[in-house]
């Protein structure tokens, strides 16, 4: 078989092979272009996958105690990716974009750029190479952090976490606040750090961490807050502050 | 749900593929896709239950493939972040949530397969090991851990060649030229056999024929 010469019919044929991971990697590679287009291949991939889940059920066995706990900890106080309903924010005004709580629609709006995947809808963006998506999870962050870093009125304030210097990075205009800290000690068993916006005399709570290197965005309403607060909280965060507060700078 | 109409078992109505139901409204509480809606919403708590109702499959399915319990703990781990990275954009319209989860599962084990076989000597070592379980038994294993007569029946509408060249793909990750070269077959007809296969299958479970 002439693998460059393969017409649309015999890639249509391919959609249950790939299901099964049967393709050879350039075919692979081949088959996931033209699906990104081919709404027939999207069905059938989807439909296949129904399929093997019935082959995976045969194969079920209990996991280790100790993997559910790591899988947990993993994902513990981070956000998932903003959903594709979320694109139509590009056109959104600034007020609208505040009204919505807007740092999730902007992320949006990059990742629509920066995922090509999305093209595909719903999962199949989850099934392309890991090194892909690595390379497109990165670039989102990127390029969120270059927003953040070019806005106009971007401005730093240094905070010291019981003797570690942290920076909180924030622009109101893109209403955006990014905590970066190093080697920040350990919360304590049980124990997480956890950011606060101050609205007024109002504490909301926003994003909670463990010690360590840390790079965290906040992801509550910067644009309307007037500090930005931290605390050491009981493990999964508060919803009312722990005193006293550990840092606090005046945004 | 819709009657299989073509399927060899139309006397039985089709049913969720899980144990655990997708929607609500398939009984038991919140179904699968709700607690990916929510995890969509940075709900942990509705990821754990997520994890819960299916880590035995993703388990179970990575450590068939990579005959690893170590490298299929990774898989695992792999697999739920990025089901929590991405659960915003699960699109329940376009598939189950087992057939996604299970998607990713076999996706990563595989690579992960190929990837220490690259890394050794892939003629040698490696082949042998693999080697090691036969077909049919790797097969009846399987099949045994089914629990659905839909399954079964699905199962013994494939020829025992079909049933072999789907057995090698999916639980031991063979791409369909390595099927060929182990069976000693024209590199068409261990195509053939994969696809004409997983149709039947699909047929069988009340899906389109």
């Amino acid at each position: 078989m002439n693998e460059h010469s393969r017409n649309a019919g015999d890639l249509h044929e391919l959609a249950p092979l790939y299901a099964v991971d049967a393709l050879e990697p350039a075919e692979r590679e081949e088959f996931e272009q033209h699906l990104a287009e081919c709404p027939r291949c999207q069905a059938e991939v989807a439909d296949f996958a129904d399929v093997t889940a019935h082959l995976a059920a045969g194969t079920a066995s209990t996991p280790p105690p100790a993997l559910r706990t790591s899988v947990l900890a993993a994902i513990h106080g981070t956000k998932p990716l903003p959903g594709p309903q979320a694109v139509p924010a590009v056109v959104v005004s600034l007020e609208e974009r505040r009204r919505r709580r807007g740092r999730r629609l902007l992320a949006a709006a990059a990742a629509a750029v920066l995922l090509p995947g999305i093209a595909l809808g719903g999962w199949n963006l989850g099934v392309q190479s890991e090194q892909r998506q690595q390379e497109q999870l990165a670039a989102q962050e990127q390029g969120r952090e270059n927003r953040l870093l070019a806005a106009p009125d971007l401005a730093t304030h240094r905070v010291d976490v019981n003797g570690r210097p942290a920076t909180l990075v924030v622009s109101r205009e893109e209403d955006e606040a990014l905590f970066v800290a190093d080697s920040l000690p350990d919360p304590g068993e049980g124990r997480e750090y956890q950011l606060w916006l101050l609205d007024g005399d109002n504490p909301v709570p926003d994003t909670h961490f463990s010690g360590g290197d840390v790079s965290i965005w906040l992801s509550g309403d910067v644009a309307r807050a007037g500090a930005v607060a931290l605390t050491v909280e009981p493990a999964g965060g508060s919803t009312t502050p722990t005193f006293p507060l550990v840092a606090v700078a005046e945004i | 749900m819709t009657d299989p109409g073509t399927g060899p078992t139309d006397s039985t109505a089709w049913r969720a593929p899980s144990a655990l139901p997708e929607t609500p409204e398939d009984g038991q509480g919140a179904g699968l896709a709700d607690l990916v809606r929510r995890c969509g919403e940075g709900d942990e708590s509705a990821f754990a239950a997520l994890y819960d109702a299916t880590s035995s499959k993703v388990y179970g399915l990575a450590v068939r493939v990579t005959r690893s319990p170590e490298i299929a703990a990774e898989v695992v781990q792999e697999v739920y972040l990025m089901a929590w990275q991405q659960s915003a954009r699960f699109d329940p319209a376009r598939g189950t949530v087992l057939g996604w989860l299970c998607t990713l599962a076999h996706r990563r084990a595989v690579d992960r397969v190929r990837q220490v076989a690259r890394e050794r000597d892939r003629e040698q070592t490696y082949e042998d090991q693999r080697t090691g379980t036969p077909v049919d038994q790797t097969w009846q294993e399987v099949e045994q851990g089914m629990n659905t007569h839909e399954v079964r029946n699905g199962l013994s509408a494939l020829t025992p060649l079909q049933r072999e060249a789907v057995a090698l793909a999916y639980y031991q990750g063979f791409t369909y030229q390595e099927v060929a070269l182990r069976l000693d077959i024209p590199l068409g007809t261990a195509k053939a056999r994969i696809r004409d296969g997983l149709k039947k299958l699909r047929s069988a479970l009340g899906g389109r024929s």
